[in-house]
């Protein structure tokens, strides 16, 4: 008994530090895209001040879904690594970061998040971001967009992962995610010095509370309106399940049966 | 709130349906490999506290089905959202040795995120809690052993394979609970 009440102590003071979270949505609705598959695609400027060719930021955004926002169990989205593609982001008129925003949109195609820089910005966008901003748009179809900073050498400067984070942030944003409180999150406002080689929980929870896997097993029930059916998930892995476990309960048997002749 | 209903009704269920009643109460570590530490370090040991109802029922070949439903509490210290996971696990038993049961089957989880809605001004910008309760469903694969310590406690480790055929997203949660057989 003395042991079990060592273990339960142990549990309440690990239980007592767990972390706050605090993940928020980009606008009052939580804007979001409607397919479970979303595209990034790179315009196909280079990048000199920022100091990336197309080719090589396509590297860097494809490293995004892997380490960062394809993990999430709990949420039906999958992003898909796309292609270079004709863009004119060194074209827009306007530097304010909302109008930057709107014009990188602009250049994208429904269901798909286009990243590229742009050398309008002067030092920093109007309001004070300085090596990237991201954002969606669901005014007619869902896309995002992420827009470097072109005239600002801050995103040449990071290792990397860095690198990796700044875009993996950038492009939470252009998936409905907003700023999170939690000083560890990738949504965070600031990269700082942190090592940010993974998402926090407060992230998966964010996406999560976007992109929900819709209940599994709904037969003729209408949950996948606004949702494409969930990857892996839900009545096809239960069947498989179900025709997994009579296999695994043969070599219990089998294990048992042995170890009885063993002993025996 | 109806995860907590779901709960109790299920949990109730449980108790009148069978005398082998057992409460587990513990600790559940969902998604470890998440990021916890500004150093980088991860969530491995960052046990969220839970509370399960089983049943022991007969079932064929020898085994025993031992059912469980339970709920996580796990995101309560948020100001902005609180996050309730509600699981169902439909798990058969095989006695391993003298005092150790293995335990495998399938699992249902249900994460529920709830928000106010409340516009949350942070360090850079404005940002929006969510405004509605948000359901995710998930079907887990599990493994696990038991050890009797005697007639009325129990100590269980478990693991939930998420997301099993994506080779992506699927990850091991677990849990570590003592169980109590009535």
């Amino acid at each position: 008994m003395f042991y079990f009440c060592k273990f339960f102590l142990v549990l309440v003071v690990i239980i007592f530090t767990t972390k706050i979270f605090a993940f928020t949505w980009i606008t009052p609705n939580g804007a979001h895209f409607p397919v479970a598959k979303v595209t990034l695609n790179v315009a196909n400027n280079n990048c000199p001040n920022a100091g990336v060719t197309a080719a090589q930021l396509l590297a860097l955004v494809h490293k995004v879904p892997t380490e960062f926002w394809n993990k999430v169990s709990t949420a039906n989205l999958q992003l898909v690594k796309g292609i270079v593609t004709t863009a004119s982001f060194s074209s827009f008129t306007d530097g304010a970061s909302s109008a930057v925003l709107t014009q990188a949109i602009a250049q994208g195609a429904a269901n798909t998040i286009i990243i590229g820089c742009s050398n309008k910005p002067s030092t920093t966008f109007s309001d004070g971001f300085t090596a990237a901003i991201g954002g969606i748009s669901s005014a007619t179809d869902v896309r995002g967009a992420v827009v470097l900073n072109d005239n600002d050498s801050t995103f040449a400067n990071l290792t990397e992962n860095q690198k990796v984070a700044l875009l993996a942030h950038e492009i939470g944003h252009a998936l409905g995610l907003g700023h999170s409180k939690d000083p560890v999150a990738v949504m965070y406002y600031s990269l700082g010095t942190k090592i940010q080689e993974r998402l926090t929980r407060d992230d998966f929870d964010g996406l999560t509370s976007l992109y929900p896997h819709k209940s599994p097993g709904g037969c003729g029930s209408i949950a996948f309106v606004d949702h494409e059916k969930p990857p892996w998930n839900g009545l096809g892995s239960l069947i498989l399940g179900a025709f997994l476990a009579p296999l695994l309960m043969n070599l219990v048997e089998k294990i048992k049966r042995r170890t009885t002749l063993r002993h025996g | 709130m109806k995860s907590l209903r779901s709960f109790f009704f299920i949990a109730i269920f449980f108790h009148f349906s069978n005398l082998y009643a057992v409460v587990s109460i513990g600790g559940f570590v969902l998604h470890p490999g998440t990021q916890k530490d500004v150093d980088g370090a991860r969530n491995t040991f960052s046990f969220a506290p839970m509370i399960g109802f089983n049943t022991v029922l007969p079932a064929f070949w020898g085994q025993l089905f031992v059912p469980e439903v339970g709920l996580i509490l796990n995101g309560s210290e948020a100001d902005e959202y609180s996050k309730n996971t509600l699981f169902v696990l439909f798990d058969l038993g095989s006695n391993l040795a003298d005092k150790i049961i293995f335990r495998y089957g399938l699992g249902w989880f249900l994460t529920k995120i709830s928000g106010n809605g409340e516009i949350i001004v942070g360090d850079n910008g404005t940002g929006y809690a969510p405004n509605k309760s948000i359901t995710s469903y998930n079907i887990t694969w599990n493994a696990g052993l038991e050890y009797a310590h005697n007639n009325h406690y129990a100590v269980k480790l478990e693991g939930y394979l998420f997301q099993p055929l994506s080779s992506q997203q699927r990850h091991l949660s677990y849990s570590l609970s003592l169980n109590y057989y009535l």
